[in-house]
């Protein structure tokens, strides 16, 4: 029985850990997940110990995914890092909600099953509601 | 030579220099002054693909920065990005003329005392940021260029 993806979530300020917190107020408690919060004055060269520690320490020999918030940013590049010197770390910048939504659901396959899983929700996952109400509207009115 | 600016942050090429300074100064080029970045060939990787597409970064050791610069000249709008005063205050030294100095983060570490938030230094880099003082540099704490700036001489005993 393979153990579950491990998830590194990485961020500017509380919006990772927020994220999770709201994963898990939709999904329940999320076993293997760990927040790297980076703040005003948190040292680079402790956040560079604690992605690689906790990278470490999460992986079952399946390899870890990384969600962080955007391209170029301290938390991208610290997993950048990771990314560079292991082959088994499948890394997202940009991650929303139903992406880590996803990821949460898909963490029974491997990092290739991970990655089809971001890949294709993450187009159809910021919306213009009115426009998917209009379509409906319009669907519902054929016989 | 119109080095547009010259920042010392710890962090490098992350989220608050590519959202704002970047942009807001029209940068085309950033040249990253570390002679520890410039042996490390992972971290140079990841500060080149760090960058948006059309923002050309370099990577140059001090001493090799002094050298380049006696005989080239910059033409591109740059960013001089360094991780401590000391480095700086060795290029004004060496030849590097600066209308001033941006500071964003030197973060606690050992052997370091704190001036700000996101500032704290050691004596020696304490003193680096005082020779700078002297020379008429002035030494700005400033995190992102929305946030009012604090001359770092204030913070200095």
């Amino acid at each position: 029985m393979p153990q579950p993806l491990p998830i590194i979530l990485a961020s500017h300020g509380p919006f990772a850990q927020g994220a999770l917190e709201c994963a898990q107020m939709l999904m329940g408690e999320q076993d293997n997940v760990h927040v790297i919060s980076v703040l005003i004055d948190s040292n680079i060269d402790n956040l560079r110990q604690e992605m690689q520690s906790s990278y470490k320490k999460l992986n079952q020999g399946n390899g870890v995914i990384i969600l962080v918030d955007i391209m170029g940013g301290t938390p991208c590049n610290l997993a950048t890092e990771l990314l560079i010197s292991h082959d088994d770390v499948l890394l997202f910048c940009g991650f929303n909600i139903p992406v880590l939504l996803e990821v949460l659901n898909n963490r029974e396959g491997t990092l290739n099953d991970a990655k089809f899983a971001i890949e294709e929700t993450f187009p159809e996952s910021c919306k213009d509601v009115r426009q998917i109400l209009n379509v409906q509207q319009e669907q519902s009115n054929e016989l | 030579m119109p080095i547009n600016v010259a920042r010392i942050d710890d962090r490098l090429i992350h989220g608050q220099v590519i959202t704002t300074w970047v942009k807001n100064y029209d940068i085309e080029q950033v040249l990253v002054i570390n002679d520890k970045v410039a042996e490390d060939k992972v971290q140079q990787s990841v500060l080149t693909m760090s960058a948006p597409p059309g923002l050309k970064v370099l990577v140059f050791g001090v001493q090799q920065f002094i050298e380049i610069l006696k005989k080239t000249p910059i033409k591109k709008r740059t960013m001089l990005l360094f991780t401590n005063s000391i480095d700086v205050n060795a290029l004004v030294e060496g030849g590097l003329s600066l209308e001033k100095v941006n500071v964003g983060g030197m973060r606690m570490q050992d052997g370091r005392h704190q001036l700000s938030r996101a500032v704290s230094v050691t004596p020696e880099e304490e003193q680096a940021f005082k020779n700078l003082i002297a020379k008429n540099i002035p030494v700005e704490v400033q995190m992102v260029p929305k946030d009012p700036i604090v001359d770092l001489k204030s913070l200095l005993n």
